[in-house]
Parts: structure tokens; C-alpha cells; sequence
């Protein structure tokens, strides 16, 4: 480095993140998740058997778990430009207040240009932490979103 | 992980034969080549960017986009590394539109999803890397982009003079006269700007502190 000015040191993908990304893009490039060639086809085929079964499983339990999830504590909050996952997002500490209060007290500041919503929804994220999206007067913008509405 | 034999197999080749055996259909190849090469093209997005998220969604759309734009054809280096740096250099020019498009693309995949927290596993340190660098970019940013390219490959980066020729398109003796007007350049910006430099780095991802 000879400017003088040093970045940060580098850093590893988030755990587990690294394994997610290789099979999304594996999946976009291939259209199925990377699988090794048949070196050994019955053990695979008893591995994929035990997979299929597990996953099969496992997603019966999440969709019974998913609307009634604990929040996980959390040291940040996610505030949604709108009431969608891929809408951009402000990182919020998460304070003494409640996250809604704290959204609605930052969202004009971190999304300058758009209109203030008419109120705030705070809902656990499919990773248990808790993100806040605009809502309309309905209230449905949590169960819209298939996410449990956080305590 | 390392009790899958295949893996073990397809991580000890070169990326020229990993990147052959990806064109002849082997997934497993392609995701050899991510994972060996997916850490610093990370670091190299943040650094450009000073955002971890936007970083990592940046990397997966520099890995596609070097499939979809080189994967008809064999690998000219023995490293894919210049290659993923130059398409990556591309990426972070783009428009923020095309960035957001991406990721939306992405999110549309039906993938089953980790259970770690996807905001309380920002650790402090990265949000002081993210801080830290957002001020560094401020300054960084009043380079010329052709200058801020050079800087960030060869001296944050680590890549070669070849490299980052090779990563860009352009001569070495190009790379080198770059890089010496962009660190000069930079020292004197350091020397005559204060803390508050008055360009914004905008990422998609706003961090906002409430202390």
C-alpha cells in the first residue's frame, strides 16, 4: 500500500452465506444444485434418498414454525423503503426503542424523496431478526409478506 | 465438506481445467472455481463500494456475468482472477438500477435460506469496516475512475501490474502510469482534505446510527 490510505482488512463471507451463493449460482447457470458426477451412484442415490426425505421433513416443520417464530435478539433492525424483502433497506441499531418507533423516526432521513407511509409493520424475517416495511391501514403487511408479525 | 471425495478432486485443478470441465456441464466445477475465488472478489466489491451486503450480491452477479459473457469459450490464463476483477470492474460501473435488478433476480430463486440473522450477524467490526471505508471512498472517489481502478486493484487488491492489465484490457506501461498519478494524487488529497469531504458514496444499503 503506498497511498497511505488503507482499506479495512479483508474478510470471509458471512458463514454459510459462501455455500448459499455457490448453489444460487450453480442453479442459475445449470438450472439444478451443483452435484458431484456418479463416482459412487448408490451411495449418492442413498444420500439423495436421506436428503429428499430430510428436506421433506424439515419443510414441514419450518412452515409450522415460520408464523410463529421467536424473534431471535437482534443488535439491528431492518427498515424497508417498502413493503417488499427486495425493497432497499436502512440498518438500524436496535436501541431501547421499539423498532417501529425506531424506523419511523429514521425512514425520512435514510430514504429521502419517498413519501412517508401511513404507519409501520414490525415482522420477523425468515432469518428471526426483525425487519419494519410500510403498511397501509389494513394490516396485513407482515401475513402479505408470509412473515409473522413480531411481537 | 471434505468428506465429499469429488470436491476434494475438482478443488486441486487449476482453474483453467475447473473452467473447461464448468463448459463441459460439471456444476461442481463452477462452484469449485467460486469458492476458491469468491473471498477476494468480495473484499475488492466492498472496497469499491463500502457496503458488505451490497458486496456480496455484487460478487455472485461478477461470477454470472463471467459465465454467461466468457463461458462459451476456454480460459486464456491460468488464473480466472483477472478475468473475474475486469467483469467486476465493470460491475461496479453500472448503474445503480441494473445493481438493484440483479439482486432482485437473485432473490427470485427458490433456494432454501441459512438460519443465521441476516441483520444481527453484522458484527460491530463490519459495520466499523463499512464506516471506515465510506470515508476513505469519499475521498477515493475524486480520482478518476480510470485512476480509482488501478488503485484499488494493485494496491488494494494486491493484484500484479499484469494482472491488473490483463483485468482491465489495457498495457502494462498503461497500469503503471495510471497507478503512479492516482497514489500522487491521492497522497495529495489526503494532505489537503479534512475528515469532511464533501463527495457522497451511495450505496444501496443506507447504514443509519441512532446513537
Amino acid at each position: 500500500m503506498n497511498t497511505g490510505l488503507t482499506p479495512p482488512p479483508e474478510r470471509d463471507f458471512p458463514a454459510g452465506r459462501l455455500q448459499q451463493r455457490k448453489e444460487q449460482l450453480v442453479s442459475e447457470i445449470y438450472g439444478a444444485p451443483a452435484a458431484p458426477r456418479q463416482h459412487h451412484p448408490r451411495r449418492i442415490l442413498v444420500l439423495a434418498a436421506a436428503l429428499a426425505i430430510a428436506g421433506i421433513l424439515a419443510a414441514a416443520a419450518y412452515a409450522g414454525y415460520a408464523l410463529t417464530r421467536p424473534v431471535t435478539p437482534v443488535v439491528t433492525i431492518g427498515c424497508y423503503e417498502s413493503d417488499s424483502l427486495d425493497a432497499n433497506t436502512a440498518v438500524l441499531a436496535a436501541g431501547t426503542k421499539s423498532p417501529v418507533t425506531a424506523c419511523a423516526a429514521k425512514y425520512a432521513s435514510a430514504f429521502p424523496g419517498t413519501q412517508r407511509p401511513a404507519g409501520f409493520a414490525a415482522c420477523v424475517l425468515p432469518s428471526g431478526s426483525i425487519g419494519v416495511f410500510p403498511t397501509d391501514t389494513t394490516g396485513d403487511t407482515c401475513k402479505s409478506l408470509g412473515l409473522a408479525e413480531a411481537p | 465438506m471434505t468428506s465429499d471425495p469429488y470436491r476434494t478432486e475438482v478443488a486441486d485443478h487449476s482453474d483453467r481445467v475447473l473452467w473447461q470441465r464448468a463448459r463441459e456441464g460439471d456444476g461442481s466445477a463452477f462452484g469449485a472455481l467460486f469458492e476458491r475465488h469468491a473471498r477476494r472478489i468480495y473484499n475488492y466489491c466492498f472496497r469499491r463500494t463500502g457496503d458488505w451486503a451490497l458486496a456480496e450480491d455484487l460478487t455472485s452477479t461478477t461470477f454470472l456475468l463471467a459465465w454467461r459473457s466468457q463461458g462459451h469459450a476456454p480460459l486464456q490464463a491460468e488464473s480466472a482472477l483477472p478475468l473475474l476483477y475486469g467483469i467486476a470492474t465493470n460491475v461496479l460501473r453500472n448503474d445503480r438500477r441494473s445493481v438493484k435488478r440483479r439482486r432482485a433476480a437473485f432473490a427470485r430463486l427458490p433456494l432454501e435460506r441459512t438460519e443465521e440473522p441476516d441483520f444481527a450477524d453484522e458484527s460491530p467490526a463490519r459495520l466499523d469496516d463499512q464506516a471506515a471505508m465510506r470515508e476513505l471512498l469519499r475521498l477515493f472517489s475524486r480520482l478518476p475512475r480510470r485512476e480509482q481502478d488501478v488503485v484499488a486493484l494493485c494496491d488494494w487488491s494486491g493484484l500484479s501490474y499484469e494482472g491488473a492489465a490483463a483485468a482491465l484490457e489495457i498495457p502494462i506501461g498503461t497500469v503503471r502510469s495510471r497507478l503512479a498519478r492516482g497514489r500522487r494524487r491521492l497522497r495529495e488529497l489526503a494532505s489537503t482534505s479534512g475528515p469532511e469531504a464533501d463527495v457522497d458514496v451511495v450505496p444501496l444499503r443506507i447504514e443509519v446510527s441512532e446513537q
